[in-house]
């Protein structure tokens, strides 16, 4: 009898633990439906701002011998194309995250307003972009202040559940704990760590459009590990582990550092699309191996 | 994790003036690639954009390009000796498997990739005739370089009874037996010769342009619609059946941001 591999987080049922990764695919609604049949079981939206935004000049995206550096700035439609391309959501068959951004706090709530139709399971928001002025980190949003400030206010006008993510730099328990005094009903542990910078040395320039990027992959994996593990013992709210998951074992290993579900970005590049179905089943293969009957019996199994 | 990805740096070797806003660059390096497939072209410190490779040697390559935005404005100041990126080859490419007499059909900044084209086919013996579509008979390129491969070469501007390039097509393709068409080109042409394809069943392959941003199928903004495919990797060639299935195929496109911008009719 294969394992039982449904988890469920912030009231969602996932098929499996598997979501895809804002900022990955996700553009548009085709986008996410294309990677559900691909084997998410969930996936996220690339996120959304108030205003459309054509993001940094290339190149977004290299990727070196240990991961992987994005700098892509948050190209997207702007709230109101975004809710026209993402209307109707809950029909591309799995739970749909909306991620949304914002320079203050009223642009979250007035994005919030926008997309409220589309029939998003979740909004995550992302405190933690390393390389975009304006949002996130560079915005100053990566401190307890505005963690508690930025969840209230939407909690105030939202009823879906608010996943907050962190970085994995610093203030990650300060931060997260803010959010969870906020409101915020799940932690996603979590971004790109960094930014980091490769330069060409024949030109003797940055290879990135934007000079640095956050950096990812299996660079990133066992600093997300040891993330997830620290804000298992520190916080009540479940988690979602994301950072370097590329093969099966990798979100075994997360989700024994206590995340409940896990999110895939770069592991696209490295195995294509199909990776959602690859990682759950090598994740299935190991559980009905070592006997584990269901996937949440390994939650948290690190802590002893 | 062994896949790397990183410009190659390349000096320029040659720029040669094709015409009206055309330029060809030439590089000295041993490329492995097939007609339809594009490098991301890096100019360092300012920015990376796809570019189909134009034709290539053992030992040398080249990417023709169109002026059309600050990326090939910038381009156009380059100077032999300069040094620039590349990632790829990517995508996908022509199939000439089976061939004997085809079509070739370039376009505006799509020219280049079935100029690639003829060069493969004429090297397998595969009989070619290449119409060249342009809008001013100042924008005509290459012709004298596809005479020289041994293609036939047809403009609107060598005959006056064709006011469009889409009436020469329809022409050719109904006085002969071609067994394929390749095209790249604006997309409400080629949307015409898919669709001609099917109702004649001639073998078909178009390239198709996206917003490619990444070029390795992670930024999504190449997506298309219903299936949601990235054309940077499932494209820019495709077959006239997968063209068929693109929903938003002949009718609209993505910016940078993802907005769609619809094709003029």
């Amino acid at each position: 009898m294969p394992a039982n591999l449904e988890t469920t987080i912030t009231g969602l049922k996932l098929n499996n633990p598997t979501i895809l990764a804002s900022g990955v695919l996700g553009v548009t609604k085709a986008s996410l439906k294309n990677v559900i049949n691909n084997g998410a079981g969930a996936v996220t939206t690339k996120s959304i701002s108030l205003e459309p935004r054509s993001g940094h000049k290339a190149p977004i995206i290299i990727t070196y011998e240990a991961g992987m550096l994005n700098a892509v700035g948050y190209s997207n439609q702007g709230a109101v194309k975004a809710a026209e391309e993402f209307a109707n959501s809950a029909e591309v068959g799995a739970p749909v995250i909306g991620s949304v951004i914002g320079q203050s706090v009223d642009d979250f709530i007035k994005v919030i307003s926008k997309i409220k139709n589309c029939g998003f399971s979740a909004i995550e928001v992302p405190l933690s972009c390393p390389h975009t002025p304006g949002y996130g980190t560079l915005g100053g949003q990566h401190t307890p202040e505005m963690a508690k400030k930025i969840t209230d206010a939407i909690k105030k006008i939202s009823k879906l559940p608010l996943w907050i993510k962190v970085s994995p730099n610093e203030n990650m328990i300060a931060v997260a704990k803010a959010a969870e005094a906020g409101g915020a009903d799940a932690i996603v542990a979590g971004n790109s760590m960094g930014p980091g910078m490769i330069i060409d040395i024949k030109t003797a320039k940055p290879i990135l459009g934007f000079g640095m990027g956050g950096v990812s992959g299996p660079a990133l994996r066992p600093i997300a590990v040891r993330c997830v593990y620290d804000l298992y013992k520190a916080i009540k709210i479940p988690i979602i582990g994301c950072g370097g998951i590329t093969y099966g074992r990798d979100l075994i290993e997360m989700m024994m550092a206590g995340a409940t579900a896990v999110a895939v970005g770069t592991a696209v590049y490295y195995r294509g699309v199909s990776v959602f179905k690859k990682i759950t089943e090598e994740a299935e293969q190991f559980l009905t191996e070592n006997n584990y009957k269901d996937i949440t019996q390994i939650i948290g199994l690190a802590h002893g | 994790m062994d896949k790397i990805t990183q410009p190659t740096i390349v000096k320029i070797t040659k720029i040669i003036n094709e015409g009206l806003n055309y330029k060809t660059f030439v590089f000295n390096y041993p490329l492995e690639a097939r007609a339809g497939q594009y490098l991301m072209l890096w100019l360092p410190g300012e920015d990376l954009k796809p570019f189909a490779v134009a034709w290539k040697t053992p030992d040398k390559f080249a990417l023709a390009v169109l002026k059309r935005g600050d990326f090939t404005a910038k381009l156009f100041e380059a100077h032999v000796g300069d040094l620039l990126g590349f990632t790829g080859p990517h995508g996908t490419y022509y199939n000439l498997t089976g061939r004997k007499k085809i079509l070739l059909i370039g376009g505006g900044s799509g020219a280049p990739s079935v100029t690639f084209l003829a060069q493969e086919a004429g090297q397998q013996n595969i009989k070619v005739d290449f119409v060249l579509a342009a809008a001013a008979k100042e924008e005509i390129i290459f012709e004298s370089w596809l005479t020289a491969q041994g293609v036939k070469v047809y403009h609107r501007f060598q005959d006056k009874k064709y006011e469009h390039a889409w009436d020469l097509i329809t022409d050719l393709i109904n006085k002969n037996n071609y067994d394929g068409l390749f095209a790249c080109g604006p997309e409400l042409l080629l949307k015409k010769i898919v669709d001609l394809s099917l109702e004649k069943n001639i073998f078909c392959q178009v390239s198709l342009e996206r917003y490619i941003k990444c070029g390795i199928g992670v930024c999504g903004k190449c997506c298309v619609d219903n299936s949601g495919l990235c054309l940077c990797q499932a494209g820019p060639v495709v077959n006239n059946h997968l063209a068929n299935q693109i929903s938003e195929f002949g009718k609209y496109h993505r910016d940078g941001s993802g907005q769609k911008i619809y094709f003029k009719q």
